[in-house]
């Protein structure tokens, strides 16, 4: 069989599919694109078996086809093309010609039925009963990211942290993301639904989400097993972690009745000059906080210096000195994008809530950090 | 539908034991598959990954090939790997792996899934990486209702570190419903006691002479006369033989007994030389093998004199007769004692040099006592 295609079309398609193939993998199978050429539809799929990408062309073919083709060999071709017309044939001796009009390529191509199994949504591989359908406009889902992928658990010691709960209640869809040292709790009221259920996304999907959504509207299809995020022009599909998310809420302070107000800028500039002189190991950096006046400081005992600064707040509550991870810090007042914050506080051992003064409409966006002990 | 074991060359009362544990539906989250290197115990656990998905391969057939073929996320096939060029302990198993080593585990692995009897020799992989381990928590918590079981498959677990089976506990000690953890070794002392004590344990024999033959014929092509001559001195095990096979059996069947000729015969110099000329030419794989040989050797008289007729050196009955007619009171038990001492101190990298000499005044002896 044959077909033609534009070499900057094929590219934009492969360059969104090739995230997925993974470059070091026992399973050589991985490295391969899977191409299915089906009614006038070509479909190219890779997968490293945690997510699978797929994306779609038009094109004019007299029959159809699937074979496997090494990933990175096809990309790097099409990619050094420039805007040519390809001509693709399918020959029957596993080699696949590609022709443009000055060169003629010759690749070899592996038979389809060993590539892993991709669920389709909907389909018939997923059971239909268990399947639930949802749309999110891209602009909303990319920004609940934003909020809260930093906080996902990088450790195996809690597979359910390494995700992102999508926890769909009355209110709306709730996006938590914790690793135990934070938490990130991302309410959006503008997504509503009548699922009650929880399901958590894990980290690689997000990550590679992140970077592919649009403003466009994302369909999401919910197995038991599995999920799908069908974007305008690709669709990502992801196992479910199957274990039971933390039970954050709990962890969630009820009695930080100190407020705190502060510009948000300012403080995080004082809290990455304080991160040069925080110990490598611990990190930590001391938020003493009088009246109007929050000082930080860090010290760093093996190298003998120490920083101090003191902003202007607005604070409501008793004198209070409590120890943080800075890296912590840094990262959610890299993530909070609002003008001015507040820290919600109790005592020098309890969770430290930080909020935006001025929560976007249909956000409510709420991130928990916990402190460190200090020596003194 | 049961065909279970059917492809399998002995190992019946294992079989037979995963079968009824099978039937009456309740399977343990983790078995230990322990034995002599070589007796198949990973062939029978591949055997019982089947068994324990027929139902789902029944509904879908393709769920056989994805098992057979070590497939994530129907099996993790755990196994040692070499460490990358600046691995540090935090990378992925394969991150920091060179292009020549994935190349060479793909390789092996795909022997290893197309002959289960097959053993893995992945270039400088001494040992299971604690990541690898640390996978397997992964693995675990996907969602998954695809099949009936998935299996953990730990091959050689003894290659885990303290750190790796430590790891491995919390995991071994309650895995989620439908997977179930296979431990394979050969060392099984080599575990940690909270490993063991969270398996369940089942004992492999040494294979039948006519088991490993069969499976040297079917399984790797081996002549079948070769394969009947080589299974003689495998021990049961497959491995044993391959590795016979690979060192040239015919020579090393010579070599023995050309050094026996020349210890007995009080040509000390002469047997050290052809020992050390083994050495030099053909490796510490082959003067290891010599030496087993020899004590085989030393075995057959003992059998000649206990009238065993069942001899390793089956050719050879009248020269046996004739040995224990010259030496009839030498201390064959006592020097074959000795000199698998010898053979055991060259994993403590005795000099291979004095090994030699040991060996060959032990033998020595014999003539001397006469």
């Amino acid at each position: 069989m044959e077909f033609k295609v534009n070499s900057k079309e094929f590219e934009r398609l492969l360059t969104k599919i090739i995230p997925a193939v993974p470059s070091r993998t026992p399973m050589q199978i991985l490295e391969n694109f899977l191409i299915e050429i089906k009614d006038g539809q070509l479909t190219v799929f890779a997968t490293d078996l945690e997510i699978s990408l797929k994306s779609s062309l038009n094109i004019v073919a007299d029959s159809n086809a699937s074979f496997v083709v090494p990933a990175k060999l096809l990309y790097d071709v099409v990619r050094s093309l420039g805007e040519t017309t390809l001509n693709i044939k399918v020959e029957e001796k596993g080699k696949l010609q590609l022709t443009t009009d000055s060169g003629e390529y010759s690749l070899s191509y592996l038979d389809s039925s060993d590539f892993p199994e991709i669920p389709s949504f909907p389909g018939d591989t997923v059971d239909q009963e268990d399947l639930k359908e949802i749309s999110i406009n891209g602009e909303e889902l990319n920004t609940a990211f934003l909020y809260t992928s930093f906080a996902m658990s990088k450790e195996e010691m809690r597979p359910a942290m390494m995700g992102t709960l999508f926890e769909f209640i009355e209110e709306g869809l709730r996006f938590v993301a914790t690793d135990g040292h934070r938490l990130v709790n991302m309410l959006n009221t503008n997504i509503k639904h009548e699922i009650t259920e929880q399901y958590i996304i894990p980290e690689r999907a997000i990550s590679v989400l992140h970077k592919v959504l649009d403003e466009k509207d994302v369909k999401i299809y919910l197995s038991k097993s599995h999920v799908s995020f069908v974007l305008s022009d690709i669709e990502l599909i992801t196992r479910l972690i199957g274990q039971r998310y933390p039970d954050y809420k709990t962890v969630i302070p009820m009695e930080n009745e100190f407020l705190l107000h502060v510009k948000t800028k300012d403080l995080h500039n004082a809290v990455k000059r304080m991160m040069l002189f925080s110990t490598s190991n611990t990190r930590r950096v001391k938020f003493s906080i009088d009246g109007d006046n929050l000082e930080i400081s860090a010290e760093d005992l093996d190298i003998g210096a120490s920083g101090k600064e003191s902003i202007h707040c607005t604070y409501e509550g008793d004198p209070l000195t409590i120890g943080f991870n800075s890296a912590y810090v840094n990262d959610i007042l890299s993530h909070i994008r609002a003008e001015e914050i507040i820290l919600k506080l109790h005592s020098p051992t309890k969770a430290v809530i930080v909020e935006p003064k001025d929560n976007k409409d249909n956000l409510d966006l709420m991130m928990l950090l916990m402190p460190v002990r200090l020596n003194n | 539908m049961n065909s279970f074991g059917k492809g399998i060359s002995g190992n019946k009362t294992q079989l037979e034991t995963l079968q009824k544990i099978y039937n009456s539906n309740k399977v343990p989250h983790a078995i230990l598959f322990s034995g002599l290197h070589g007796c198949g115990k990973f062939a029978v656990a591949m055997e019982f990954a089947l068994l324990a998905n027929q139902k789902s391969i029944l509904k879908n057939p393709s769920v056989q090939a994805k098992l057979t073929r070590l497939e994530e996320p129907f099996v993790k096939f755990i196994f040692q790997l070499p460490r990358g060029k600046g691995e540090l302990s935090d990378d992925l198993p394969f991150a920091k792996l060179s292009n020549e080593q994935i190349e060479n585990i793909r390789e092996e692995l795909n022997k290893k899934i197309a002959n289960p009897y097959y053993q893995m020799q992945i270039e400088k992989a001494n040992n299971i990486k604690v990541t690898s381990i640390r996978e397997i928590r992964k693995f675990l918590a996907n969602n998954y209702d695809d099949i009936e079981t998935r299996f953990v498959i730990i091959n050689d677990a003894h290659l885990m570190n303290a750190e790796s089976q430590n790891a491995l506990l919390k995991n071994l000690e309650e895995p989620p419903p439908g997977n179930i953890f296979i431990l394979i070794t050969h060392h099984k002392n080599y575990l940690l006691p909270t490993i063991k004590s969270r398996c369940w344990q089942i004992d492999f024999s040494p294979l039948s002479e006519k088991d490993v033959s069969d499976i040297l014929v079917n399984r790797f092509e081996i002549d079948k006369q070769i394969a009947d001559k080589v299974s003689h001195f495998s021990d049961g095990s497959v491995t044993q033989a391959i590795n016979l096979i690979e060192n040239d059996f015919e020579y090393m069947i010579d070599s023995a007994i050309t050094i026996l000729r020349y210890s007995l015969g009080r040509r000390y110099n002469t047997a050290l030389n052809k020992l050390n000329e083994i050495l030099e030419n053909n490796g510490k794989v082959t003067f290891r093998f010599i030496l087993l040989m020899i004590l085989k050797w030393l075995n057959d008289v003992i059998r000649n004199k206990i009238a065993n007729n069942n001899y390793y050196f089956s050719n050879h009955s009248e020269t046996l007769i004739k040995f224990n007619k010259n030496f009839p009171k030498a201390d064959l038990q006592q020097i074959s004692i000795n000199i698998e001492k010898y053979i055991s101190s060259m994993d403590n990298n005795v000099h291979l040099n004095v090994i030699s000499a040991n060996v060959i005044f032990e033998l020595a002896t014999i003539a001397i006592r006469k």
